[in-house]
């Protein structure tokens, strides 16, 4: 169960990632003013 | 002349959507999405209460069974993989119809196989329906719900899934031992059909996806006066705040500074579903092996999907009031450590009923929270493209406790050698 439990673990790393990823491409958009991907915009 | 959402002589139907009341019309769409979502949980989850049954009849040994779980899974991969791009080409509410219809004919037929391949063949093209709906109905309940409601609505709806599978065991328990395990795939067969039916009179196609290709402005018209006005000016202009996508949606994954996002949510989405399935499918093991009833057993697994069912539905509510990492961060953390905490309390049923309603609460935060983001990050064209394309790792995290057992099996037996 602890080897399973890793799998949690690497997904968490990942979500952080998304996340900065997230910020970064929304931060990019609302510089751009574009309206194109108002959908990330949540 | 785009401020005013409506009776102007363009509207924005972005705007209409995002800064309206959610209104009883696209409440309907959310519901006809979730009741097929409420299908696919209790048809994916029927070969597994009826396999005992059928290898009685045809005289087989239950371990041969692996092929057959296995061929539904294979079937809805390709499933999401083909139909989120065919629905980006060709509209959701087409592809959902073909799909569900594809879930109808193949679980009917699967009632009447007579041989192990005649059963993979038809779990096979039953899974390309289960999985091909999947990238449709999230898409058209995230097209159809207002941008504040958005993640919400798509966790919601996705609970669907995990309340089909209880409900569905729970009917698959009345139903084979008086009508016999044909029964389940009889019944799970023309409620899907007539379910196709509801939705070729009712569903609407989305409205968004119909002025991103800019296919049809009457049905445009025809679905606005349906769902919000029905004084639209006849000349009225309609426009959405996207473009469209050229080419193959799949390529545009890649593109625009969206390759590292798609990247990136695979992962957690392969390990999600991995932990999820390996968590259901090894506990009755493990508290068997522990010395707990069979009947303990089923009460302590059920709590793995009451857990889902309300991590899913409210994850997507918690993400819009918190935000992504407050969320979905705790949650695979903490899905990790009540997998951990499983594995020491086996012993003991209030333990272990717990620990994996925990599991399956946390774990539906991240693996539906990671749903509505691929619901929400991508355009209208592509979106059914990238809900699809997350399916075949979630499915591949579904697949891996066989790979892990198999390893786990070979390690075992050269230690014993050694």
């Amino acid at each position: 169960m602890i080897v399973i439990a890793c799998g949690g673990l690497i997904a968490a790393v990942f979500v952080v990632l998304f996340r900065a990823w997230f910020v970064r491409q929304k931060a990019g958009l609302l510089a751009d003013d574009t309206s194109t991907k108002a959908s990330l915009l949540v | 002349m785009t401020d005013a959402p409506h009776q102007s002589r363009e509207v924005n139907i972005t705007r209409l959507i995002d800064d309206g009341p959610l209104t009883r019309f696209q409440i309907g769409v959310i519901v006809c999405c979730a009741l097929v979502n409420l299908f696919d949980g209790a048809d994916t989850q029927s070969i597994g209460v009826a396999a005992p049954f059928i290898a009685d009849e045809f005289g087989i040994e239950i371990a041969n069974f692996k092929w057959i779980f296995s061929s539904a899974l294979v079937g809805a991969t390709l499933g999401a993989a083909t139909f989120g791009p065919l629905a980006d080409r060709f509209g959701r509410k087409t592809l959902l119809i073909v799909a569900t219809i594809l879930i109808g004919i193949f679980t009917i037929l699967t009632a009447f196989a007579t041989s192990v391949p005649m059963l993979i063949a038809f779990r096979v093209l039953a899974g390309l329906g289960l999985g091909g709906a999947t990238p449709c109905f999230i898409a058209l309940t995230s097209e159809y719900a207002p941008a504040r409601f958005r993640a919400a609505l798509v966790t919601v709806m996705w609970a669907a899934f995990p309340l089909g599978g209880l409900t569905g065991g729970l009917l698959n328990s009345y139903l084979i031992p008086t009508m016999g395990w044909r029964a389940i795939f009889y019944i799970g067969g023309v409620v899907p059909l007539l379910i196709a039916v509801v939705l070729a009179l009712f569903l609407p196609e989305s409205i968004k996806f119909l002025l991103a290709r800019a296919t049809d402005t009457d049905a445009v018209r025809r679905i606005v006066a349906r769902f919000r006005s029905p004084g639209v000016s006849p000349d009225a202009r309609f426009v959405v705040d996207e473009e469209h996508l050229p080419g193959t949606p799949v390529r545009h994954l890649f593109t625009e500074g969206r390759m590292p996002g798609t990247l990136l949510l695979w992962v957690p989405f392969f390990m999600g579903f991995g932990i999820l399935t390996v968590v259901t499918l090894w506990t009755p093991a493990l508290l068997r092996l522990n010395g707990i009833s069979a009947a303990n057993t089923a009460f302590v697994v059920a709590f793995n999907g009451l857990g889902a069912v309300v991590g899913q539905s409210s994850a997507g509510r918690l993400i819009q009031r918190f935000g992504i990492l407050p969320i979905l961060l705790p949650g695979f953390l903490l899905g990790a450590a009540a997998t951990v905490g499983l594995g020491y309390a086996a012993s003991s049923v209030a333990l272990a009923a717990t620990f994996v309603g925990l599991v399956g609460l946390f774990l539906g935060f991240g693996t539906a929270g990671a749903i509505a983001l691929a619901a929400i990050i991508y355009p209208t064209s592509i979106r059914s493209t990238g809900v699809g394309w997350v399916w075949p790792w979630a499915a591949s995290g579904r697949s891996s406790p066989h790979g892990l057992r198999a390893l786990c099996s070979a390690r075992a037996g050269r230690l014993t050698a050694s």
